[in-house]
């Protein structure tokens, strides 16, 4: 097979008419006409090459063609005109006479639509053309539907009916003398034949768009019309649609389809198979055609089309044909494929009649699709073939005798050891195994087992003596454990490996746990390990004794191995045990202490933690206060109170942590009374609920009845928070009697997360005459300026402001350095004036070259406004949709995934892994949409963008884009106006290492169109 | 592309980045396989081998030499070209990592055959065309080897099943190529949240990917020097070289290959919907759009639903990358992408999953957790029974929408019920020599 499609690919030059010898060889005209070229032209390619009975190329340069171009075709299809384009009518002497000599000569010229209004000052061209738009004569309507009905008799419309179609219908086309017209729609001529030389035309005015070429009656008219041309008869049906149903038909269209063509009528067998196949008496009938259709004289794809169909719904009666295709070359897949799906008995005897015949790859498909089949008839002939000296036959023999499995099977495996190479011994084994593996399931334990002793033997492989003892443990049941126990304990290395991985993909027994449990502390360290890891996963409680023993051992691997699998196996029995090993263990110990108490399971096992924080010792409690978080065990908030109040400092913070991660609002009351020997645990706990439950009330209603330590504390979490009510909180507390309050005010104000209390600060900094506020008004000033991003300008003159309230040296600074953290020109200025103070000239000096070093640093910014107003225009159509990548690539370096591209901002980039061969981006559009241009904001100019790259339409190709430019890094293509939902874009070039996409826009207008 | 700064700076984290040594040992040990040092051996490191070095096995071998745990030995690709930079590669990344110019130690194989052989490999990762999954992975592991399997599984069900059998006769290590089962933790929260209730009872389970593509030339052309093309075909029948069905996406989107992207990307979504909801559809009927022209085959637009043995709906549709779970106490839905994570109640997003229930999420790195698990023996985020029910609904969908009828599944037989035509098509015939 595969020289042939050498020889073949050695003379195509282009196109797929050269690979098809009995069908008619078209070359269609295009490149250049007032119509969409684009669309029509494959369409009117696709028409030809699916009735099977065409073989298409195309030209887009007519010009270039002679007489030796046209010697290889039986009809040339102009869908070529000079409309609007005058200059194309260039075409040379040779050209010219090449076209007329090859029609005069007896071969075709067929004209669709418009492709015959050319050459106006060429008589003999119009003649040719049949029909054509003639100016200040013909005219035409907007498209719309009307019938087309036959005129007088023609080959070409023998037997055709009338049919209704909506299409541009010209009225009064200029008509060549020897032109006859064959059909009609509102009177109009509009399908044309002649006669010229030899030779014959065919003109068809239908077809003003792609579209119009749907209907059936176009389609018919346009084959037979052409067909005509190029052989002067028809053979094709008056509608070639109406006969989807109907096999005869289905697999006449089907027998010249070549690798290539249009699949047609491909899906038309598959859907014939798929409704056939539901009726004994239709499958049957089918099947039969097909088998016929094997031996007769369509394409080879054709036939293999067929046979894989016939797979599907072949019975017994169609193996024996089967069966004689297998050593046919294009066949002989399809047709082992067939005999291997095909249930019926009759299939396996017909590949087993053709055995003995075969040899090569050929037998070793038969014997192949044979064990694919489990066919248990073909041992005595595999046992027989095993010994061939063709070593691929002998391999195919084991790998089957293993699959069809048996007691048949096993002895030949058995027996083949003295008959086999020594490079088969490793395939033997895996097959021995895989036929023991089949007798196990099969329920033949004994024969199975001998087979598996034998494999688990020192001569074997270690993975098969691995896998064999995995079976075999599988095969003993519950009696499995005594050879795992066996292995585990014994010295064989391999076997303990075995043992240890048999154990976790052995069916879980109880049995089993108990008889390791038992005997774990026997184990050799490693071994141990790996069976305490497993006894946890067991999570079978049984196990809990010799796991709490294993936990105290002084081997770390073995003690940690065990606490975490008291997590998985234990329950509440086990806390305390747990807890006493924290409370002399290190810090790992302490740490997957914390994590079992957190797995345990068992619905008493809270409360039981409960109960044990009041009963266990002081070193103990700390493990079960963080294992209670960990659990969410909320019913603990009462018992971590009653422990709040006790009087170890660690374990009462502790505690009232627990209560700031367990407790809702309803804790806060207890909370409350804490915070007078508390202040900051209680606050911070407090705090911490108020943030999950997203609410400061809490917090303000404290604020109302807790003395002034716990106001002071209050307040400074309210400032971290945060937030309009706070704010109005803390505002209010600015005028609290007690001074700490108000100083713990203000400085909650000046660690605020925002700038909302700028100003509150600036009025204080200029009116507060207590030292403290002022200096801590000053420095938030400083903090808060910064932030206050929206207005960088009122920021500066807030700083300049407070400069004159006069505050010490230090808040100054802090004043200055603020100045340096705002990257505005009003700032550079401020800090200018403070220059020719001689305390703050350094410090003004290094927050000016701070700001400048900053400006330096930044990038120049890669887009300008203009740019960027056009991808956030609601123009374009990729605001809305979402972006998804198919390439399968991640993100790279400070890139971002594809929605970067359309998010609008073009600081955030789609950027993926460099330099490979595809990167691939999909959007999705909202709603479906005329796409005419498109454009993108690379990362830098020529660096790191999109250089060429493919735009895809709903997944067809509409534009390719090479050595794109850009243009101060924007890139504007114009795409032929395209309606679609998605869009696509496949890039295999780019400038840099990747490409990577600031913006990406799409636009109904195209840049062109002012 | 990396990260922007000063062109001196820039060439130096490149370097640093590219040869793996930020944040990594300066010296590696010599390799000795896992099987021979022994589970607790001291200094533990897998040697790996790749086979099948384009664009998602090159992704993956730079993923896997970045790790401590494992060790390229081998690479393999019937594409003299592509394997000869990925043994390059390989050997650069090493010598830079070892400050040892002229390192070597990765070999270049044509047939994964050879490479399979080797004794001194561990664990091989299988990056081939479709096609060739399955029939690479079961021979690696029937040559003692574990092996981490790119998405989708097989071209056929009774592959999928066949794979299955080999990695539980073995006890090998299998880990599947869905990736976000580690790298996008949000997935596996998602279906935590599933798995643990905390929707209600599941109700349906919606699931989109991305469609298909058309197209392919199929100008014959001369096979390409250096490419081993027979080898390429393998278990697949024979056809005319055309470079889009070899070396483009076209591998993804032929019959012959593949399934076409119901599976080659519906793996990813159906994978988180077989995470949270661990069973498969026992009803599909759909419809679909297989192309007329060029030379990809597979269906390119799908539109399928089923149904589940506890009456729960199920869709797979055309669309972005999203599974949606929804419960009789709200909804889930998760993609690829970490900002799809969403629910309803909101307050589903802010659950923490209790230690005493499911927890589904293991590292947060898919190759390592293979590379850890090897050394372990413990079952990976992505293991081969989900792998084989989540491939197997993508196999459903495909052959009710080429029925045009409702195709019945018998989960515990692992049939297709009452419909013989259906049950023929979950077999492929593999082109001689070639069997599992």
């Amino acid at each position: 097979m595969r020289n042939t499609w050498l020889l073949l690919a050695a003379v195509v030059v282009s196109g797929d008419a050269w690979a098809a010898e009995a069908q008619l060889r078209v070359l269609i005209l295009s490149g250049e006409n007032n119509h969409d070229w684009r669309e029509t032209t494959p369409k009117l390619k696709s028409i030809l090459t699916a009735s099977g009975r065409f073989a298409v190329d195309v030209t887009e340069h007519p010009e270039q063609c002679d007489a030796q171009t046209l010697s290889r075709y039986d009809a040339v299809l102009s869908n070529w005109n000079a409309f609007g384009n005058p200059g194309a009518t260039n075409w040379p002497d040779a050209t010219r006479a090449a076209l007329l000599d090859f029609v005069r000569n007896g071969k075709g010229f067929v004209v669709v639509h418009a492709g015959g209004s050319s050459f106006y000052d060429w008589p003999e061209y119009q003649q040719l053309a049949g029909a054509w738009w003639k100016m200040g004569q013909t005219s035409h309507g907007t498209p719309h539907e009307f019938t087309v009905k036959v005129l007088g008799d023609h080959p070409i419309t023998r037997g055709m009916k009338p049919f209704k179609t909506t299409d541009e219908l010209w009225v009064r086309p200029g008509m060549g003398s020897l032109s006859r017209a064959l059909a009609t729609g509102d009177a109009q001529p509009l399908a044309f034949a002649l006669e010229f030389g030899s030779g014959r035309g065919f003109t068809l005015l239908l077809g003003h768009s792609a579209a119009f070429m749907e209907t059936p009656g176009f389609q018919s008219l346009l084959l037979r019309g052409a067909e005509w041309a190029a052989t002067g008869k028809v053979t094709l049906p008056a509608d070639t649609t109406a006969n989807e149903a109907d096999p005869d038909a289905v697999l006449k269209a089907l027998a010249a389809y070549r690798f290539g063509a249009n699949r047609k009528p491909v899906l038309d067998l598959e859907k014939l198979v798929a409704a056939a196949s539901l009726d004994t008496t239709a499958r049957g009938v089918l099947a039969g055609k097909l088998t016929g259709f094997l031996s007769s004289d369509a394409t080879v794809e054709a036939r293999q089309v067929a046979c894989r169909q016939l797979s599907l719904i072949g019975s017994g009666v169609e193996a024996p044909p089967l069966a004689r295709l297998l050593g046919d070359r294009d066949l002989g897949y399809f047709a082992r494929q067939a005999l291997e799906r095909i249930p019926a008995t009759e299939a396996e005897a017909a590949l087993l009649t053709v055995l003995g015949t075969t040899s090569g790859e050929v037998r070793v498909g038969i014997i192949n699709s044979l064990a694919a089949r489990r066919s248990s008839k073909a041992v005595p002939e595999l046992s027989r073939l095993v010994g061939d000296s063709n070593a691929g036959t002998a391999g195919a023999c084991l790998d089957a005798l293993g699959r069809i499995g048996g007691e048949q099977a096993a002895a030949a495996l058995l027996s083949a050891e003295g008959k086999i190479p020594a490079s088969l011994k490793p395939r033997l084994s895996v097959a021995l195994l895989i036929c023991a593996e089949g007798m196990v399931g099969a329920a033949q334990i004994q024969q199975a087992s001998a087979i598996l002793e034998k494999l688990t033997g020192p001569e074997q492989s270690p993975f098969i003596r691995m896998a064999a003892f995995a079976t075999r443990v599988k095969a003993l049941g519950e009696k499995g454990a005594d050879l795992v126990i066996a292995a585990l304990s014994g010295d064989d290395e391999v076997l303990q490996k075995a043992a240890i991985r048999a154990l976790r993909s052995t069916a879980q027994s109880a049995s089993l746990t108990y008889a390791v449990a038992e005997r774990l502390e026997r184990l050799p360290v490693s071994s141990r390990e790996q069976a305490i890891v497993w006894l946890g996963e067991c999570r079978d409680p049984a196990a809990q004794p010799a796991l709490i023993k294993a936990a105290s051992s002084s081997v770390p691997a073995v003690r940690q191995a065990a606490l975490t699998a008291l997590g998985l196996a234990g329950n509440a029995s086990a806390i305390r045990s747990l807890t006493g090993i924290a409370a002399e263990g290190s810090d790992e110990d302490r740490r997957l202490v914390v994590e079992s108490l957190g797995r345990l399971r068992g619905s008493n096992v809270d409360n039981a933690m409960i109960a044990a924080l009041k009963v266990a010792p002081l070193a103990e409690q700390g493990e079960l206060i963080h294992g209670l978080e960990v659990r969410q065990t909320k019913a603990a908030v009462p018992a971590l109170f009653e422990l709040a109040g006790g009087t170890e400092v660690a374990i009462r913070h502790a505690a009232i942590a627990a209560v700031g991660k367990l407790g809702d609002t309803a804790a806060c009351g207890g909370l409350v009374s804490l915070m007078q020997a508390n202040p900051q645990d209680a606050v911070s706990a407090m705090a911490e609920i108020c943030r999950r439950e997203t609410t400061v009330e809490p917090m303000l209603t404290a604020l109302a009845t807790v003395s002034p330590p716990g106001k002071a504390a209050l307040l400074e979490a309210l400032g971290s928070m945060g937030g309009d009510q706070a704010l109005a909180a803390v505002r209010a507390e600015l005028k609290d009697a007690d001074a700490e309050v108000r100083v713990a005010a203000v400085r909650a104000l000046a660690n605020w997360p925002d700038a909302a209390p700028l100003d509150d600060l600036a009025a204080l900094a200029s009116t507060t005459t207590d030292a403290r506020s002022k200096a801590l008004a000053l420095r938030g000033v400083a903090h808060l300026a910064p932030l206050a991003k929206d207005r960088p300008q009122e920021a500066v003159n807030i700083i300049t402001g407070a400069m004159k309230t006069g505050g010490a040296p230090s808040e100054q600074k802090a004043l200055l350095a603020a100045l340096g953290e705002i990257s505005d020109a009003a700032a550079l200025s401020a800090l200018q004036a403070s220059l020719s103070d001689p305390a703050l000239a350094s410090e003004a000096k290094a927050a000016m070259e701070q700001i400048q070093e900053r400006r330096a640093k930044a990038p120049a910014r890669p887009w300008d406004d203009q740019a960027l107003a056009l991808f956030n225009s609601p123009e374009n159509l990729c605001r809305g949709a979402t972006a998804t990548n198919l390439d399968n690539l991640t993100p790279d370096g400070q890139g971002q995934g594809p929605s970067a591209a359309l998010d609008g901002n073009p600081e955030t980039y789609w950027d993926e892994t460099d330099n490979q061969p595809l990167y691939w981006l999909r959007v999705q559009l909202k709603r479906p949409a005329t796409i005419a241009c498109l454009r993108i904001l690379g990362f830098q100019h020529h660096n790191y963008a999109p250089k060429d790259f493919e735009v895809l339409g709903d997944g067809k190709v509409i534009k390719k884009v090479e050595s794109a430019v850009y243009e101060r890094n924007l890139l504007t293509v114009d795409l032929p106006p395209t309606e679609c939902r998605t869009i696509e874009l496949k890039i295999t070039g780019y400038y840099g290492q990747s490409p990577a996409i600031r913006e990406l826009g799409l636009f109904s207008k195209p840049a062109t169109a002012k | 592309m990396e990260r922007r700064m000063n062109t001196n700076d820039l060439s130096r984290r490149r370097f640093l980045k590219s040869a793996g040594l930020i944040g990594s040992a300066l010296t590696l040990p010599t390799i000795i396989p896992a099987l021979v040092l022994g589970d607790n051996a001291p200094s533990k490191r897998v040697a790996l081998g790749h086979i099948g070095v384009g664009g998602q096995g090159g992704g993956l071998l730079s993923g896997f030499l970045g790790l401590p745990q494992g060790q390229s030995v081998a690479v393999c690709d019937p594409l003299r070209e592509r394997r000869e930079k990925a043994a390059q590669l390989v050997e650069q990344r090493y010598a830079a990592a070892r400050e040892q110019a002229g390192y070597k130690g990765c070999k270049a194989y044509n047939d994964f055959r050879e490479l399979i052989a080797r004794d001194d490999i561990d664990a091989v990762v299988v990056a081939t065309p479709d096609h060739w999954h399955v029939p690479i992975a079961i021979a690696a592991v029937r040559a003692g080897k574990d092996v981490y399997v790119e998405k989708p599984l097989g071209i056929s069900m009774e592959l999928d099943k066949a794979m299955r059998q080999a990695v539980h006769q073995f006890g090998a290590v299998f880990q599947y190529g869905t990736q976000q089962r580690s790298f996008d933790q949000h997935c596996g929260f998602a279906a935590e949240l599933v798995r643990n209730g905390y929707i209600g009872e599941v109700k349906a389970i919606h699931v989109v990917a991305p469609n298909g593509e058309t197209g392919g030339r199929c100008e014959p052309q001369p096979v390409p020097d250096g490419l081993d093309y027979n080898l390429w075909l393998g278990p697949a029948p024979a056809a005319p070289y055309t470079p889009d069905r070899v070396l483009g996406t076209g591998r993804w989107h032929i019959y012959d290959y593949a399934l076409g992207f119901i599976a080659g990307w519906g793996a990813h979504p159906l994978d988180i919907a077989n995470w949270g909801y661990p069973q498969i559809p026992v009803e599909y009927e759909g419809v679909g759009r297989i192309p007329t022209e060029g030379l990809f085959d597979t269906i390119v637009d799908w539109d399928v639903s089923g149904r589940y043995a506890s009456g729960a709906e199920f869709t797979l549709k055309t669309g972005s990358d999203l599974t949606t779970f929804v419960g009789t106490e709200g909804w889930v839905a998760a993609g690829r992408a970490r900002q799809t994570l969403a629910a309803q109640p909101a307050s589903l997003l802010r659950v923490k999953i209790k230690p005493d229930e499911t927890h589904l999420l293991a590292e947060d790195n898919h190759y390592a957790n293979f590379l850890n698990c090897v050394l372990s023996r413990r079952r990976p985020a992505s293991n081969i029974d989900s792998a084989v029910q989540s491939d197997f609904m993508s196999h459903l969908g495909d052959i009710a929408i080429r029925l045009g009828r409702k195709i019945r599944w018998d989960p515990d037989k692992e049939a297709i019920v009452g419909d013989d035509t259906a049950a023929r098509m979950m077999r492929r015939a593999l082109r001689a020599p070639w069997t599992v």
